[in-house]
């Protein structure tokens, strides 16, 4: 993969009940294609707590971290959360595929990689980049 | 001087596949040249496009007001190009119209998949798709008026031509097919509640014809449900357009998943190679491919090639003739299928045989959804069941079948004790000989005259590990006979086959059989394949990017980036 490209990451709510809810990663991808299985599998031992094959995460700051551990695997220099519910807002209102483009961005909550900002603080990444 | 190659733009935008003419994107004094310059096999279908007729809510349209909307002007003008034309009527929402089909007036609620994700598709013109839920009532209402002002404009007008309704599907990412017409939406739910509020209501009172209700769980209640709404929308269609009515086809839209759009939006993940696996899925799921939706770019070739080899003329033919495959008989290539699969994909990949067969007979096998076959003609085709599955009539025409000859496969496991006793007492009561064998697990075989009849516990073959399983049917399938060459390629390379009765030049030979191939990757590969004792290498046709050598172990084929070929092989016994 193409280590310039921001990541994408689409969760949907699962509801356990009225106040407990868990969060499924339905999607995690690039501009270049979806992040490898194996990829996604190994991060994601570390926040496994069931037999399912879902991506299921106790809570959202859970998921937040998991998105930021593929972001450093990858080395990708942040990724862009996205629930399905403010995934349908932003379809419902662009109409071709620059808009579409933009919902992760525009609708998303941004997480940036340390690691990547570090390298670019470099002088010659800033001269580079 | 122009430095880039021009591109072919509006020609794929108004035909955008499978002979289908997008009239409504160009203008009506471009129709007649356009329809003159189209070179095509078989009929013209023209989608009709609910929203393009129905702007506001008061209003139809079909020409008295805009030229684009005239349907007459556009029946005449394919009539005086020699076109023969069908007119297709979604009847569920449409990825490829705007809105699915709805007037915008219509368009509030979208439609929401299982994981709450509303469903939108890029079209084939970049633009975005957005589907909306057909459970609302007022949209009902309004497709009930639009068909009837449709349906008296056509009788109104003298157009006298066949009208078929589309179902259409797509495949989700675990590859199964979906009906545009399911939904999870708020609109869903509502009726859902209503349906269900009416359903306790009427028993409770005791209405007549309450007592036969069907008791079913949830799920099984939300599908039929929806059984019910979609069937409102068909038998609307149906009443409104009387003689012209063709009946329904099964479509499969190539790009229409929900995610579909996240890799169609992208110019670095989007790629042909991704389409060739769901279009042979969808061949023998038996729906109809259709590749309206993709852009010219990823209509290149070899898709572009595949799509010609298989989607022909007769295919959809046969599909709307409800014919179980495509003609044996006839001297035209159809598509070469060895098993026709009865039980549900998920019992079939539970004992393996999905497996096996995809992996020795690539995707010559169909797997149907309706036990409704004409036993009385009898082909060389292995027809599997599953007991669990079948009713005493289904039982019956297995019967019926076997006994006129037909080779079968039965999974006995879980089969209902009337349906296991009416089965066993068969083979008692007309003496028929059972040989019985224990081997991975109980097999029963059973031969009257050309009738073979093989049954099997499959509840015993789920655990069992996959290379056991593997020889297992290695082994049932020969008592089968089936003579099939053995291709040796990548599983980049994909191929299917297609066969044909003879001619009088090739006597020599009973069937022609012919095997397509296509590297769908940027990699030169190498197929192989050996020679078999009932077959004999004919010739290669439509040779792209390819270099095929015979030598004395078989043929060797050398397919360059995007290369594709088509080889000739005489089948004899």
């Amino acid at each position: 993969m193409r280590n310039n490209l921001h990541l994408n990451c689409l969760y949907k709510v699962v509801e356990k009940s009225e106040d407990e809810a868990q969060y499924e990663m339905l999607m995690f991808f690039s501009d270049a294609g979806e992040i490898h299985a194996k990829t996604l599998s190994s991060v994601y031992q570390g926040y496994r707590f069931h037999n399912k094959e879902a991506f299921l995460f106790k809570t959202h700051d859970d998921l937040g971290q998991f998105a930021l551990d593929v972001c450093k695997e990858v080395q990708a220099p942040e990724v862009f959360i996205l629930s399905t519910q403010d995934y349908n807002i932003g379809l419902d209102t662009c109409a071709d595929i620059r808009g579409f483009r933009e919902i992760f961005r525009r609708y998303g909550n941004i997480i940036e990689n340390p690691d990547q900002n570090k390298k670019k603080s470099n002088i010659f990444n800033k001269l580079f980049n | 001087m122009q430095l880039t190659t021009p591109e072919i733009r509006e020609y794929d935008t108004v035909f955008p596949g499978e002979n289908w003419f997008f009239f409504w994107r160009t203008s009506p004094s471009l129709w007649e040249s356009k329809l003159r310059d189209f070179q095509s096999s078989g009929p013209i279908f023209i989608p009709l496009y609910w929203g393009l007729h129905n702007e506001n809510p008061e209003q139809f349209d079909f020409g008295t007001l805009r030229p684009e909307t005239d349907l007459k002007r556009l029946y005449d003008v394919v009539q005086s190009v020699g076109k023969e034309v069908t007119f297709i009527l979604p009847i569920t929402p449409a990825p490829f119209l705007p809105n699915g089909g709805l007037p915008s007036f219509l368009a509030r609620n979208m439609l929401i998949n299982e994981d709450g994700l509303a469903h939108a598709v890029v079209d084939n013109d970049g633009r975005i798709n957005k589907l909306f839920s057909f459970y609302d009532p007022r949209i009902f209402q309004s497709y009930r008026k639009y068909v009837w002002s449709l349906g008296q404009f056509f009788i109104k007008s003298g157009i006298n031509v066949e009208i078929i309704g589309i179902d259409s599907f797509y495949l989700n990412h675990k590859g199964k097919a979906i009906s545009f017409f399911e939904d999870n939406s708020i609109v869903f739910q509502q009726g859902f509640s209503r349906y269900l509020k009416q359903i306790q209501t009427d028993k409770n009172q005791n209405v007549e014809g309450s007592e036969n209700y069907p008791d079913l769980d949830e799920s099984g209640q939300r599908i039929e449900y929806a059984e019910q709404i979609k069937n409102l929308y068909t038998q609307v269609a149906k009443e409104n357009l009387g003689g012209s009515w063709g009946g329904v086809l099964n479509y499969c839209y190539l790009g229409s998943s929900t995610r579909d759009i996240f890799s169609r939006s992208s110019d670095l993940w989007d790629h042909y190679s991704h389409f060739f696996n769901p279009l042979f899925e969808m061949v023998v799921n038996d729906y109809i491919p259709n590749s309206a939706l993709l852009s010219p770019k990823v209509k290149q070739s070899p898709l572009a090639q595949a799509l010609v080899d298989i989607v022909t003329g007769h295919f959809i033919q046969a599909h709307r003739e409800n014919e179980l495959f495509e003609d044996d008989y006839d001297m035209n290539l159809t598509s070469l299928i060895f098993f026709h699969l009865y039980s549900s994909p998920e019992k079939n990949i539970d004992t393996g045989l999905l497996q096996y067969i995809r992996r020795r007979y690539s995707w010559c096998y169909r797997i149907k959804k309706e036990v409704s076959f004409d036993f009385e003609e009898v082909d060389h085709k292995v027809y599997s069941f599953d007991l669990s599955e079948l009713n005493l009539k289904g039982l019956s025409s297995l019967i019926k079948y076997f006994l006129n000859g037909g080779k079968i496969l039965v999974n006995k496991s879980g089969a209902s004790e009337e349906v296991f006793n009416r089965f066993n007492n068969f083979f008692l009561e007309n003496d028929i000989q059972i040989e019985k064998v224990n081997y991975v697990t109980t097999v029963e075989k059973a031969r009257l005259g050309e009738g073979l009849l093989i049954a099997f516990d499959g509840d015993k073959l789920k655990d069992t590990p996959t290379i056991k399983r593997h020889s297992f049917w290695d082994t049932i399938i020969n008592f089968l006979s089936i003579n099939h060459m053995d291709v040796q390629a990548d599983e980049s390379i994909f191929y299917y086959w297609k066969s044909r009765t003879s001619n009088a030049y090739e006597i020599n030979y009973q069937e022609i059989r012919r095997l397509y191939l296509y590297n769908t990757t940027s990699y030169k590969k190498r197929a192989q394949i050996p020679n078999h004792k009932n077959f004999a290498f004919l010739k290669t046709l439509d040779d792209k990017n390819v270099e095929v050598k015979s030598n004395t172990l078989g043929v060797e084929i050398e397919l360059m980036p995007g290369g594709s070929v088509a080889i000739d092989y005489g089948y004899f016994e």
